[in-house]
């Protein structure tokens, strides 16, 4: 293995462990620890693959072509980065924004982000063995995601 | 009119769309008191006001640490969001750009200062800030594989994000071509 090869001032007693990654809903996210007995001498984070390249595939888009493909990075909180993508795009065309439309940016982007917060308690009860509690949220989300069809 | 006929035009051509004016916006006290700082101690660095909240400071390599560190000890900037790279190819320059806030000073909690800095595309070498912000170990090192560019003083620029066997050129680079373009 590499990972021994790396750090080893004393192969007999120093130990590589790899922690994670444990779910791939996790980000295949892991750790690399080098271990002393139970002392931690030095650990490196490892993000996997997770990287997209979606900047390099927004050069060759029209800008409204982005606007699907940018929500897909962001699972739970679409609009919140839709809305600073719409800023940047209106300010380079130089767009006048209506005060509706201020609005409804605005109203997008909070219930999008309560929302969020939602499935978080509800995840988060389901890891402390209260399962009931992603029901009570996911009935709650509804009526945010439901919210721009009136 | 009959049911069936030909439809009616419209009289005339419907309005274009015309873009606002761009009106020069006012420069809040807060920009203004920060840029006189860098100005009177960094009389060649230009310090532009973008906006409400947003400073950009223009510098180069040579001088970029000794403002890094003016900006830190003495503004009180004390805290680095992210680090990007743009590359002009056109001018055959990169730019690395670092956006500073601050957690401690007070009012100016929503301010952010981006400190760019160019260097030719031939030969992209930055001295890396990773002394004055610590933060700007992870953000550099996704700079250094995505655009090549070189930061004098990183202890780690192994690949971060890219495959361990990438044998092409960084894939942020506008000369890059994706596969299958």
């Amino acid at each position: 293995m590499t990972i021994e090869s790396e750090y080893s001032p004393d192969a007999d007693r120093i130990m590589a462990v790899s922690l994670g990654p444990q779910h791939p809903g996790a980000g295949h996210f892991r750790i690399k620890l080098w271990l002393d007995g139970d002392y931690l001498v030095r650990s490196e984070p490892d993000p996997g693959y997770v990287h997209r390249g979606e900047e390099k595939m927004r050069e060759y888009r029209n800008y409204i072509q982005n606007v699907p493909h940018l929500e897909r990075p962001v699972i739970l909180d679409s609009c919140g980065i839709l809305l600073p993508y719409a800023l940047g795009v209106d300010e380079l065309m130089n767009n006048s924004i209506p005060l509706r439309a201020k609005y409804l940016q605005v109203i997008m982007s909070e219930a999008n982000r309560i929302i969020s917060h939602m499935y978080f308690l509800g995840i988060l009860g389901i890891f402390v063995g209260h399962s009931t509690i992603i029901e009570w949220m996911m009935g709650d989300r509804t009526t945010g995601s439901t919210l721009p069809s009136g | 009119m009959s049911i069936g006929s030909a439809p009616v035009q419209p009289p005339t051509k419907p309005v274009a769309p015309v873009a606002a004016p761009s009106v020069p916006k006012p420069e809040p006290i807060r920009a203004k008191e920060l840029a006189g700082h860098i100005n009177a101690r960094f009389p060649s660095v230009k310090v532009d006001y973008m906006r409400e909240k947003r400073l950009k400071v223009s510098t180069t390599p040579t001088l970029v640490k000794e403002l890094a560190l003016f900006v830190r000890d003495e503004l009180g900037f004390d805290h680095l969001k992210t680090v990007s790279g743009v590359d002009w190819i056109a001018k055959n320059e990169f730019e690395v750009v670092y956006f500073v806030g601050s957690l401690s000073k007070p009012g100016f909690e929503d301010f952010i200062i981006a400190m760019a800095e160019r260097v030719p595309r031939d030969d992209p070498s930055v001295p890396s800030l990773i002394d004055v912000w610590l933060a700007s170990d992870y953000n550099e090192r996704e700079t250094h594989e995505m655009f090549g560019i070189n930061f004098q003083g990183h202890p780690n620029q192994a690949h971060l994000f890219l495959p361990e066997d990438w044998t092409d050129i960084p894939p942020l680079r506008k000369d890059y071509v994706s596969p299958g373009r």
